[in-house]
């Protein structure tokens, strides 16, 4: 590990040097270094991550999305196929107006596309977020740089809605073809099914 | 469909790429998976692959209830070694709350997810050669998996689907003879993984099948974002286990057996190797278990 | 008046003997109903016999119970000794779909392709709770139970069930080859249990 490394010189640091009209925020929460980006600046900001020796990304790790449409919001307190999952019963729910305080509104936040990199020669994480609104989910593809993302990819798109430009086969991964809906978003009910053959039920 | 046809010889051939579907159904049955292979002769040309056919859901699921209540569905994502996918599990919760488990609970974890790698790469290479038609080293490696079976159920209560960890420490501590019955286990084990070495490393026919096919480079692995004994098997030494040590895996020696070709052969071999270096770590956790409490107390 | 002799070769089974009729003077040419009863009874059951010991069974793994299938099929308990050790994998030459592991609805056209394309006689054993009903993905996207699709013939519900469980249904399974019963399609959904007919189960987690 390279130990000139201390706090002035993380990579959240150095990231946030670099791209300073990208970088909305950044955190070290558990020791994770975390940085949020605006979504104009994920390519750009991607390649760099891969061929600059000082991070040297060379492993996409993963991929995924969060939605935060239920977020410290209360709703009913069964699932049931009208109304969403809640909140587990053990949390309060609270909002929480910080969170928003990003150079993005409450209504245009809606999906986090989550990136974790990892450096096999530095030996180094790292993880991007990229906020997206619930009316444009979309963002550039990164299958340019790793493969993985082409995976990866395919399941934020099946699962979540979230569209990547510039992917070569952006299609469903998980469920079929003539699946309706993306079922991880959290106003997809988890019992809901749409069977091919045989009963709902 | 690409045709490639010679012109006004009168001995010339038209050959075509034949497409063949396997799956989702297969005679492979651990895993579902499609693949629509584009075929010239025996070589494999091009894949299609279609996955999802046992998608069931265990993210949306994991919404429902406490963080413990996810573990019987991490237990159930590699169910080959679900003691790994436990931990894993356990560990990233007990990251984000700040927490670490007691000195002897990682001990007791290294030494389950040792035992899990262990039935797994069993299983794999088990079963690997059951496709090339070596089926005795399959019942010889399942027959091994069974003893580490029995003492996986005696620690766990379960063969299988274990739901073992907790977020904080384990289910329950080691029973008593643990140490005893896991080292005549693992004798047994290793006298098994001779025989199977001797049966398959230097056979002709498994040689002939498995080296210089499927052939992964290791840009192609890092590229794809490929992890364990399938990325050493392509000639990059990374464990994790070594590179962001987790658990006691920093006080416990053991090497990260590394392939060069990125075959089908090295594969094999890596998981061969790895199965010793788990048994040499679980030895020494054995050795070096402390007392004290298995669950922190938050 | 003398009394009629009763005629041996007529359909009369009150003068035939009860038990044992082909012992008490069978004449080729003139067989009597029970008798023909009795032999073709003696044939069903030397079928029965046979095809209880010569399971020919198509495996349909998918997931978690597949590992437990493997420790059924090999070492240790040993399914051989029943005769089933060899798995068909064509439709075509299996006679018992073992179907084994969780079915998503991606799956569940396969399944049931599978299961038309085998020939009769045919027995479906469905392995595992996640066949019997579904285990605890009540979900978007898996099945819940198989015998909403395919007629089932013996369940064995574990998460994945013990081998010791697995010969059990198999011994089970094996009483109904030897008598030749098999399972039918229920006709509809109501004929489930009144729980498991809502749109939603009851609640299952917490």
């Amino acid at each position: 590990m390279d130990q000139t490394r201390g706090p002035a010189t993380s990579l959240r640091a150095r990231l946030h040097a670099s791209f300073p009209q990208h970088v909305l925020e950044t955190h070290a929460y558990r020791g994770q270094e975390t940085v949020l980006l605006k979504r104009e600046g994920l390519l750009e900001v991607a390649r760099v991550l891969k061929s600059d020796p000082v991070f040297a990304f060379d492993f996409l790790m993963d991929l995924t999305c969060v939605d935060y449409l239920t977020f410290g919001r209360v709703l009913s307190s069964r699932p049931s196929l009208a109304t969403p999952s809640p909140l587990p019963y053990y949390m309060t729910p609270k909002p929480d107006p910080e969170r928003w305080q990003r150079g993005v509104s409450d209504a245009a936040y809606r999906f986090d596309v989550v990136y974790h990199f990892f450096s096999s020669s530095r030996v180094h994480r790292l993880r991007l977020k990229v906020p997206l609104s619930a009316a444009d989910p979309a963002l550039d593809s990164l299958t340019e740089l790793w493969k993985s993302a082409d995976w990866f990819e395919r399941e934020a798109w099946d699962l979540f809605g979230v569209v990547f430009t510039g992917h070569p086969n952006l299609r469903r991964l998980l469920m079929y073809e003539g699946f309706q809906g993306h079922p991880l978003r959290k106003d997809y009910p988890f019992n809901k099914r749409q069977p091919l053959v045989g009963p709902v039920n | 469909m690409p045709e490639s046809a010679t012109l006004s010889a009168p001995s010339a051939t038209e050959t075509r790429h034949m497409f063949l579907n396997i799956g989702p159904s297969h005679p492979a049955m651990h895993g579902i998976v499609q693949l629509i292979v584009e075929l010239d002769g025996e070589r494999v040309v091009k894949t299609d692959v279609e996955i999802g056919y046992l998608h069931r859901g265990f993210e949306k699921m994991s919404e429902l209830g406490p963080y413990n209540n996810v573990i019987p569905y991490a237990d159930r994502l590699n169910y080959v070694s679900p003691l790994i996918n436990n931990f894993g599990y356990c560990l990233a919760v007990e990251r984000l709350l700040g927490i670490e488990a007691t000195e002897r609970c990682q001990f007791i974890r290294v030494i389950m997810s040792e035992l899990s790698r262990i039935t797994d790469h069993l299983t794999c290479v088990g079963a690997s050669a059951m496709e090339l038609g070596a089926f005795t080293v399959f019942l010889y490696m399942i027959k091994a998996r069974e003893w580490l079976w029995e003492l996986v159920e005696a620690v766990t209560g379960a063969r299988l689907t274990v739901s073992y960890g907790r977020v904080g420490g384990v289910k329950a501590d080691l029973p008593g003879h643990f140490a005893a019955r896991t080292r005549k286990a693992l004798e047994d084990v290793r006298k098994v993984l001779l025989e199977c070495d001797a049966l398959l490393t230097r056979n002709r026919i498994f040689m002939d099948r498995m080296q210089g096919t499927g052939i992964i480079s290791k840009e192609q692995a890092i590229s794809y974002g490929i992890t364990g004994p399938f990325l050493r098997g392509s000639g990059v030494a990374l464990d994790v286990r070594k590179a962001n040590p987790y658990f006691v895996y920093d006080r416990l020696a053991f090497d990260v057996p590394t392939g060069e070709h990125g075959d089908n052969y090295d594969r094999y071999l890596v998981r061969m190797e790895e199965m010793e270096q788990s048994m040499r770590l679980v030895e020494q956790a054995l050795d070096r278990l402390p007392g004290g409490p298995i669950n922190i107390d938050f | 008046m003398k009394p009629a002799t009763p005629d041996p070769g007529k359909l009369n089974p009150s003068t035939r003997p009860a038990v044992g009729g082909a012992r008490s003077g069978f004449r080729p040419g003139r067989v009597s109903v029970a008798e023909l009863n009795w032999m073709t009874t003696r044939v069903d059951a030397a079928l029965g016999w046979a095809r209880k010991f010569s399971i020919f069974q198509y495996p349909f793994v998918t997931a978690c119970c597949g590992m437990e299938y493997m420790a059924t099929a090999t070492s240790h308990y040993d399914v051989d000794r029943f005769g089933a050790g060899f798995p068909r994998f064509s439709p075509r030459q299996a006679d018992v779909l073992f179907v084994v592991g969780t079915i998503s609805h991606k799956l569940a056209p396969v399944l049931k392709r599978v299961y038309d394309q085998m020939a009769e006689p045919k027995w479906v054993v469905a392995f595992g709770v996640c066949t019997c009903t579904g285990g605890f993905y009540d979900n978007y996207a898996t099945v819940m139970g198989i015998d909403t699709l395919i007629p089932v013939d013996v369940y064995i519900p574990g998460c994945p069930p013990r081998p010791e469980n697995v010969l059990d249904g198999l011994i089970k399974l094996q009483e109904k080859i030897q008598h030749g019963v098999r399972a039918t399609l229920p006709p509809d959904a109501s004929a489930r249990p009144a729980e498991l007919q809502g749109a939603h189960r009851p609640d299952t987690h917490l």
